[in-house]
């Protein structure tokens, strides 16, 4: 064989070397990923069915067309003089309750977080929950930092770049392992590492481009507060307003909510508010968040500060007139949770996010099926297979289980010791695994020279 | 024979990778447009159904010349409405 011929063997070598070892360190937390991510698209709307069937939080029919929550917001800031931060949730859809986050840090006491209900039509609390303690959170924080405080988004983050590493070198290697296979026949044969082997390649280049982008945009998104602290990347949209009042004045002022969505119409008439936050350091201004239909953007990054007493713009970021930079910061979230075509998209972000998890699954059992066959293990690669999935369901819904109906704390606690023994456990194992190796390879030399 | 092996093979092993590749965009773009209304033109949306349904007909056909085609298209057409 040419010199040329021999890099590229070995080039392919090394890529499904890396495919492999990649693939059979991180598939675990690929498939947990790929199994919360395909939930997590749909977080808005299992919260929506939540508030509207188990705590019957539905809207009646305002009589202005526009939410009704005046007289519901005055009452809760009476009953929580000191709450140090309120946000203001607008309904999505007629019928929806008007949704309240009312965060109270009491000196020396620990921090709580609520959401309250309002009737838009009436302007009624109808109910209230644990913000931290809610499905939606569960459901967000396991896929976000799979509920470990410490390093959790981090590890999210390696998992992105792991899911990275094996697409890329997927594809590198995919011609070689088809050899004159067509896609997408799959072989008959009754052998179980043939079967999954044909399924992996085959799901692993349909799906590629989408796994691609999510495993890149979610690299980002978990390592970004590393990312952004050695590169020294500021948030776009870093406004600060001045402080003109005291505090407590602040929050004492009374806001009058219909003039300020008066007043987003006339300011910023493309915008869809769906956050109002007044505020409490002093600045006397009310900032609304909301989205611009047809753009793929992070959701409630658009905003516009107005004034608390005479409405006036104080500020305003449309994302679509910033330079480049923004704009690329900010679609990096849409992109990932498939946020900006409605429920068929999420649907299909869904379907394709399975993939990966497939993927993991499916390369998991061809390792087990190679390692069988080389040292004639005995045990069956499905079994494990099964064992290994089940163990990880029966993590997701115990944690799920402390989460909703214990407190988010515990949860955390107990999701942060089995995630960080398991790798400390890990990685203890490969390197213990690589100087057994190392070791015996050294043993074998000496042997042979002797 | 040979060549048509080396035909089949650039299909297989680039051409059909590609298509995947782009395919994944392209449903991803359709199902967006549909469901905002966020199409420039009504070109823009038969042009881009129609790349889809092409792209999904040059994967099943497997003709090598229709696949790079549907994938120059899709190309164009984001490169003309951007």
């Amino acid at each position: 064989m040419s010199k040329r011929g021999d890099k590229a063997e070995n080039g392919k070598k090394f890529f499904w070397r890396l495919h492999h070892w990649v693939g059979v360190y991180t598939g675990i937390l690929i498939g947990v990923l790929s199994l919360t991510g395909a939930v997590a698209v749909f977080i808005p709307e299992i919260d929506a069915l939540i508030l509207k069937h188990h705590y019957d939080a539905v809207s009646t029919t305002s009589p202005t067309g526009m939410p009704q929550f005046s007289k519901s917001i005055d009452s809760l800031v009476r009953r929580y003089p000191d709450y140090s931060s309120l946000a203001i949730s607008l309904p999505d859809h007629p019928g929806q309750a008007v949704k309240v986050d009312l965060i109270i840090r009491p000196e020396g006491g620990d921090l709580k977080r609520y959401d309250f209900f309002i009737d838009a039509g009436s302007d009624y609390i109808i109910g209230q929950r644990d913000h931290q303690n809610s499905l939606a959170n569960y459901l967000r924080q396991m896929h976000v930092r799979l509920y470990e405080g410490y390093w959790g988004r981090q590890l999210v983050g390696i998992g992105g770049i792991a899911l990275a590493v094996v697409a890329l070198t997927g594809l590198l290697i995919y011609g070689n392992f088809m050899k004159r296979q067509a896609w997408p026949n799959l072989r008959k044969s009754v052998n179980m590492r043939i079967h999954m082997a044909d399924w992996h390649k085959l799901l692993g280049i349909s799906a590629l481009a989408f796994n691609l982008v999510i495993a890149l945009t979610g690299a980002w998104l978990g390592l970004q507060p590393w990312l952004m602290r050695w590169l020294d990347i500021t948030t776009p949209n870093p406004y600060k307003a001045a402080i003109v009042l005291e505090p407590a004045n602040d929050r004492a002022l009374t806001v009058d909510w219909q003039g300020i969505l008066n007043a987003t119409e006339k300011e910023f008439p493309e915008l869809q508010p769906r956050y109002i936050t007044p505020s409490t350091n002093g600045s006397g201004t009310v900032m609304v968040r909301g989205n611009i239909p047809g753009s793929i953007y992070e959701r409630d990054i658009n905003t516009l500060v107005l004034s608390k007493t005479d409405h006036t713009a104080v500020f305003k970021y449309d994302v679509r007139e910033q330079p480049f930079g923004h704009k690329f910061y900010y679609v990096q979230e849409a992109l990932h949770f498939g946020d900006f075509g409605g429920l068929m998209l999420k649907a299909l972000y869904a379907l394709l996010g399975l993939t990966s998890g497939f993927l993991s699954l499916s390369g998991f059992i061809v390792f087990l099926c190679r390692k069988k066959k080389k040292k004639a293990n005995k045990a069956a690669p499905g079994k494990i297979a099964f064992a290994y999935s089940v163990l990880i369901l029966l993590f997701l819904v115990g944690i799920a289980q402390i989460s909703l109906f214990i407190g988010y704390a515990e949860a955390s606690l107990v999701a942060g010791i089995i995630i960080n023994v398991l790798l400390a456990a890990f990685v203890g194992y490969a390197l213990a695994k690589y100087l057994m190796g190392s070791y015996r390879r050294k043993r074998r030399a000496i042997l042979a020279r002797k | 024979m040979k060549k048509r092996t080396q035909k089949s093979q650039v299909i297989e092993r680039y051409l059909v990778p590609a298509a995947l590749f782009v395919l994944n965009f392209c449903a991803v773009h359709v199902i967006y447009a549909y469901s905002t209304n966020s199409w420039i033109s009504l070109w823009h949306l038969i042009a881009l159904t129609a790349v889809l349904v092409a792209l999904t007909f040059a994967l099943a056909l497997k003709n090598s010349g229709f696949l790079v085609c549907s994938i120059t298209a899709y190309l164009l057409i984001l490169t003309y409405w951007w």
